[in-house]
């Protein structure tokens, strides 16, 4: 099943990308960004920009009934971080378990594609694990193959 | 495989710009870095990070 999504923008080190989420609530600015916080490893964050504070709204819940396409766009975006740092590891914890359930639906989502492409383990229990579908974890961590 | 990454990166809509805001420092970005960081200090890098 090709999943339908946003298309992207990215900046020159595909560090950080943005797309407009389009729904009920109106066109909401997304922005994912991956920082290194260790070296060769990048935390996935992502948020909605708010225009007013001119900042990422940390409280935001959008609702802008268009997950699974935003969680397809978030996807994609690993898969074009991937291209341009193939020695990297991508880390995704989200700041609420509820976040890090959200990742772990992007994850199932595209799983077929992303197990041709990445290696992933999960984070539970206080250990790292071989991912599996049916537990749930509170990190993830993608490497390419 | 790498043809198939090529194909799929081929499916995802993107334009890069050379200008973009610089999004690194925003506080909530800068508040989810110092998190991960301190959790892989305190549980370590994933097993496959290891192996490089």
């Amino acid at each position: 099943m090709k999943l339908e999504r946003y298309s992207l923008t990215a900046d020159l080190l595909h560090e950080s990308y943005e797309f407009l989420s389009e729904g009920p609530k109106g066109t909401i600015r997304k922005v994912i960004q991956y920082e290194e916080v260790n070296p060769g490893v990048y935390n996935l964050a992502f948020g909605d920009w708010d225009e007013k504070k001119q900042r990422i709204n940390d409280k935001s819940r959008t609702n802008n009934e268009d997950r699974d396409k935003v969680l397809a766009t978030v996807a994609g975006s690993v898969v074009l971080f991937m291209e341009e740092h193939p020695d990297a590891t991508v880390i995704a914890m989200g700041e609420t378990p509820a976040k890090t359930r959200l990742y772990q639906m992007g994850l199932n989502q595209n799983r077929t594609e992303i197990n041709a492409l990445y290696n992933i383990v999960g984070f539970r229990s206080g250990a790292w694990e071989p991912f599996r579908d049916d537990r749930n974890y509170e990190a993830f961590s993608l490497q390419k193959k | 495989m790498p043809v198939a990454a090529t194909n799929r990166k081929k499916e995802i809509s993107v334009t890069v710009v050379r200008k973009m805001r610089d999004y690194s420092q925003d506080p909530f970005f800068r508040k989810k870095a110092e998190k991960v960081k301190a959790f892989l200090e305190k549980y370590g890098l994933p097993p496959q990070t290891k192996k490089k």
